[in-house]
């Protein structure tokens, strides 16, 4: 029995309609997963990850727990940087299968499965949502941070090129390989949103 | 149907799953993930959003299965792992701005976090109700009222305090009744 079924004290005020949290308890509390422990298994295998092969810190001397995490967030800072200069964002992997740009140059757009079309017209939307966003933005932030202005020009540089590929792939009618300089270019949008959204956090008043 | 923080694997799946072993791995996982996904879907209304954590949570179990005591129900250290997820997902201000994003169209200003109900009084479906609510107070309704966490639990995993906790739980029923009141019902707020 849930701990507070028929006493639900909402600031221990009487705010709360008991019917309706009731209701709210007798939603089913469970959904069909989105994919199966095979596909986890191969998503953790694309990370580098073996899901199941489990480790037991308690086994593990304290030092050398506090050096490897102290090794792993050099290297996660490292590998953080790098990706965002080279552009590679925020793809989940839904999207990394989804747009490969060398899985999607061998198999042409009909052929993918129905999720992943799915999954990257949502890729596509968001870029577009996040793009409209960019345009709103100024020109320059008010406080030109150095480090950021790099990932910033960076990743606007590499946003062109991928327009010129694209330009050129849709003059050939390469119609897998627009669709997965699309996604890259998305991709690219996605950072570069996230890259300003941070900067303009950090320089609006507190 | 069990809730997560219920279920309960017998120990010697857990000590197979614990070494790797591929049969313990795929059974373990088919005994939490349906109750893992549906709390994570309650908690963040996005589909894509909701798949990425079940993902991120799940692979987290996996990782961290040595660390489980065993001292309460796998479904609950399994829940606290889906929760904690969600949680940093709603309180990442990026997050939080493409929410609003995805339904911007560059011209009006920015739609509001909060979304506003149709016709409230006359959706009477509690899914949907749930769903007018904002990310935080879906998330502080679901853990107070249907997974039992207290106040002061709610306000530790959200980094604030618990009067946060009780004042998004307070004003989201008020507007969960205004989805259930008769338009009849209601008090008109200006004199007539």
């Amino acid at each position: 029995m849930h701990p507070r079924v028929g006493n639900s004290p909402v600031a221990n005020g009487a705010e709360a309609n008991p019917v309706l949290v009731q209701r709210l308890r007798e939603l089913p509390p469970e959904r069909v997963p989105p994919f199966d422990w095979a596909e986890l298994q191969r998503r953790a295998r694309s990370r580098g990850v073996a899901p199941g092969r489990t480790h037991d810190p308690r086994a593990l001397p304290r030092r050398a727990i506090l050096v490897a995490a102290a090794l792993a967030s050099v290297v996660a800072a490292a590998l953080l940087a790098g990706h965002l200069i080279r552009g590679a964002g925020v793809a989940t992997d839904r999207e990394r299968t989804a747009g490969s740009p060398s899985d999607q140059e061998r198999t042409p757009r009909n052929a993918l499965p129905a999720d992943a079309g799915r999954d990257a017209d949502l890729v596509l939307r968001r870029a577009a949502a996040a793009e409209r966003w960019l345009a709103s933005q100024p020109e320059d932030e008010p406080i030109v941070r150095v480090s950021t202005h790099l990932v910033v020009t960076d990743l606007e540089d590499r946003i062109a090129s991928v327009d010129d590929l694209l330009n050129v792939e849709r003059l050939r009618k390469a119609h897998a390989r627009v669709h997965a300089l699309q996604l890259e270019r998305a991709q690219l949008v996605d950072s570069l949103a996230q890259v300003r959204y941070a900067e303009m956090l950090t320089t609006e008043p507190p | 149907m069990a809730r997560l923080a219920n279920i309960e694997v017998p120990e010697g799946l857990i000590a197979s799953a614990r070494e790797g072993l591929e049969d313990a791995c795929a059974r373990l996982y088919a005994a939490v993930a349906p109750a893992t996904f549906g709390l994570i879907c309650r908690l963040i209304a996005g589909r894509a959003a909701a798949e990425d954590l079940f993902q991120e949570t799940m692979m987290t179990v996996f990782e961290r299965l040595g660390s489980f005591r065993g001292e309460a129900p796998l479904g609950a250290w399994v829940r606290q792992i889906a929760v904690s997820k969600c949680l940093m997902y709603l309180r990442s201000p990026w997050h939080r701005a493409r929410l609003d994003l995805a339904t911007w169209d560059g011209e009006s200003p920015l739609p509001e976090l909060i979304s506003r109900g149709e016709s409230p009084g006359d959706i009477l479906d509690v899914e949907r109700a749930l769903a007018s609510l904002s990310p935080t107070a879906r998330a502080v309704v679901w853990l107070f009222e249907v997974e039992g966490y207290s106040h002061q639990e709610i306000a530790q995993a959200f980094g604030r305090s618990a009067s946060f906790s009780k004042s998004q739980l307070a004003r989201a029923h008020r507007r969960l009744r205004a989805w259930f009141e008769p338009q009849s019902a209601r008090q008109p707020c200006t004199p007539a």
